[in-house]
């Protein structure tokens, strides 16, 4: 009796590993997304440019804190 | 018999307590769902003006917002005025914002990507194919329309046109402040390619097989299991996956002209499962369905019957329901995605999942379906989904009933 | 890391050629008491199989052993899937008109 319930029982114990093992390796993914934050900035070597004076009226000098750097309406597309 | 009789009241009443649970939790979890999503949307309206010190840091760079998602730039050794532009577009999972930097001839010197919601294993690959090299030195105008209609970097084809959409915008606002002539890309015009006369042909397929009196359901199930794994799966490499919901859910609606694919899938599922309550997706042609029932076929795989599969299908759901909170949160689709069908049919993903994918794989021989039957995220959804069905269903009788 | 240096020992690859010739002596012997009815192509076909699955080990662990850790982690992952793949079709060949022994 032993010896036909020992292979089922084994069945059982694999299927329930691979089981976990598929859930932690899929927690594991998730975590990893949210704590590896790819850095998105591949910056190219800057070229010296000629330099060129503008007008000053066209500078603002308000702080860039200040500004509001996105206009939500105009992205909605 | 009385013992009979009192084990199957036993049950049902077991069950009816259970799906009187499942409803409560079912909208508790709305209720979660739409609180995530509101302060995912507050929380990145917050942090969206934060990061451009990021790339131009104040002890080297001087910033000067010049209009409207333009800004001048110096730098602390020279006097030069560079300009800086902000574009956007859409892209595979959610909007691709990007920094320009142009010189004084309005050469392209610089491309930053300042946010952009793409799974990380994709976005990792286009910046490692170097894509964005390719835009440098280039005039604001120059080539980037045909860019935009390229296919950049091999699986991240969305990805890329994203960032030479975006690219094209900002380049349109320099040469409008800047005075100089500009012609932006006309609205591309609907496309019905073979990708989408395909998925509408399998969806009529499996509807087809669903009529009583049809004769070949086995062979036409094996046609669209077929079609679906070669053709979705490794030709297109589209298939539905957490992302795509997310992003739906987000209202990060990819441009219809050229993703009509997504919609006539994500709706078509949508439209069958709410009439009819069946799931066509998965049971006639997903991708990697179809890929755990030919490996089943090969290794005579049967479906296992733990008795803790209760337990493993809310860990099932569970798993899924914390993917898209937290990308609700985060306000970007692709973070929380953890299917291995990239992996499996683009061969793009992290160690993690192809370690994942080699064990359902070897599994799928043996054990029928795995990964739907107990890892997949999409199947919890439609599930959910479904039950918010069945209760509307059920009300509707029951109020017919009453008044009849 | 020295424990990696295992795979490009010669006395490792000695032992695995020892496994391997014992193997393929053995099989005879495993292929009657499986009830297996082989006849050349099987043979032929469960060779192809082994030298498969040999070359899989053997690449994969050279490239693990010439400090190529994740080339060779990838390249035995793959391959040896595919090797399992490919095995249980090759029993299912085999296996028909199987004649079960009493153990």
């Amino acid at each position: 009796m032993d010896r036909k319930k020992a292979p089922a029982k084994l069945k059982g114990i694999v299927l329930h590993g691979i089981l976990l093992a598929s859930f932690l390796l899929a927690g594991m993914e998730l975590y990893r997304n949210l704590t590896t934050r790819e850095n998105p900035q591949k910056d190219l070597p800057a070229q010296k440019s000629p330099a060129v004076t503008l007008k000053e009226d066209s500078i603002k000098t308000e702080s860039i804190q200040d500004s509001t750097l996105w206009d939500q309406t105009e992205f909605m597309e | 018999m009385e013992n009979i009789i009192g084990e199957s009241e036993k049950n049902g009443s077991v069950i009816k307590s259970r799906s009187k649970t499942e409803w409560y939790l079912a909208l508790a979890t709305l209720l979660i769902l739409a609180v995530a999503w509101w302060t995912g949307k507050e929380n990145r309206a917050s942090t969206q003006s934060q990061k451009i010190e990021a790339f131009y840091p104040d002890s080297l760079y001087r910033i000067m917002p010049a209009d409207q998602n333009i800004w001048l730039l110096q730098t602390q050794r020279q006097q030069d005025t560079l300009f800086l532009a902000a574009g956007k577009a859409k892209g595979y999972a959610g909007p691709v914002k990007i920094l320009v930097q142009y010189n004084q001839e309005l050469k392209i010197q610089q491309l930053h990507i300042w946010s952009a919601s793409e799974t990380p294993s994709y976005l990792s690959k286009v910046l490692n194919q170097e894509f964005i090299q390719t835009f440098k030195g280039k005039d604001y105008d120059d080539g980037l329309k045909k860019l935009a209609q390229t296919d950049g970097v091999t699986g991240a084809t969305t990805t890329c046109r994203a960032i030479a959409k975006a690219t094209e915008k900002a380049s349109g606002k320099i040469a409008q402040y800047t005075g100089h002539p500009f012609k932006a890309t006309r609205n591309n015009i609907p496309v019905m390619g073979s990708k989408e006369i395909i998925l509408l042909l399998l969806f009529t397929l499996s509807m087809i097989t669903r009529l009583p009196r049809f004769r070949y359901k086995k062979q036409t199930r094996w046609l669209t299991l077929a079609a679906g794994l070669i053709l979705l799966g490794f030709v297109y490499g589209q298939p539905l996956t957490l992302t795509n919901i997310n992003s739906f859910l987000m209202g990060f609606w990819p441009q219809w002209q050229t993703q009509l694919y997504l919609y006539i899938l994500i709706l078509g599922m949508l439209l069958i499962l709410l009439t009819t309550g069946k799931n066509p997706y998965c049971h006639h042609f997903c991708p990697f369905g179809a890929f755990q029932e030919v490996l089943g076929l090969l290794g005579k795989a049967r479906p296992i019957h733990l008795k803790t599969r209760y337990l493993w299908i809310w860990l099932q759901r569970a798993l899924a329901w914390i993917a898209v909170i937290i990308a609700l949160l985060t306000h970007n689709p692709g973070i929380s995605d953890y299917v291995v069908f990239g992996a499996a049919f683009q061969f793009t993903g992290s160690n993690l999942l192809f370690i994942l994918l080699g064990l359902i794989t070897a599994t799928s021989l043996f054990i029928k379906k795995p990964w739907c039957s107990y890892l997949c995220p999409i199947r919890p959804i439609i599930d959910y989904i479904r039950l918010f069905r069945t209760k509307t269903l059920q009300l509707w009788t029951g109020r017919k009933h009453q008044q009849s | 890391m020295g424990l990696i240096d295992i795979f490009i020992t010669p006395l490792f690859w000695i032992i695995m050629g020892l496994l391997y010739a014992l193997i393929i002596y053995s099989a005879r012997y495993w292929a009657k008491d499986l009830g297996l009815k082989m006849n050349w192509w099987k043979w032929l076909l469960s060779g192809l199989w082994f030298i498969l699955l040999i070359l899989t080990l053997a690449g994969g662990m050279t490239l693990i052993g010439e400090n190529e850790v994740r080339g060779g982690l990838y390249f035995l992952g793959f391959f040896l899937i595919i090797s399992l793949i490919l095995g249980v079709v090759l029993w299912r060949i085999l296996s028909v008109n199987r004649k079960k022994t009493d153990r």
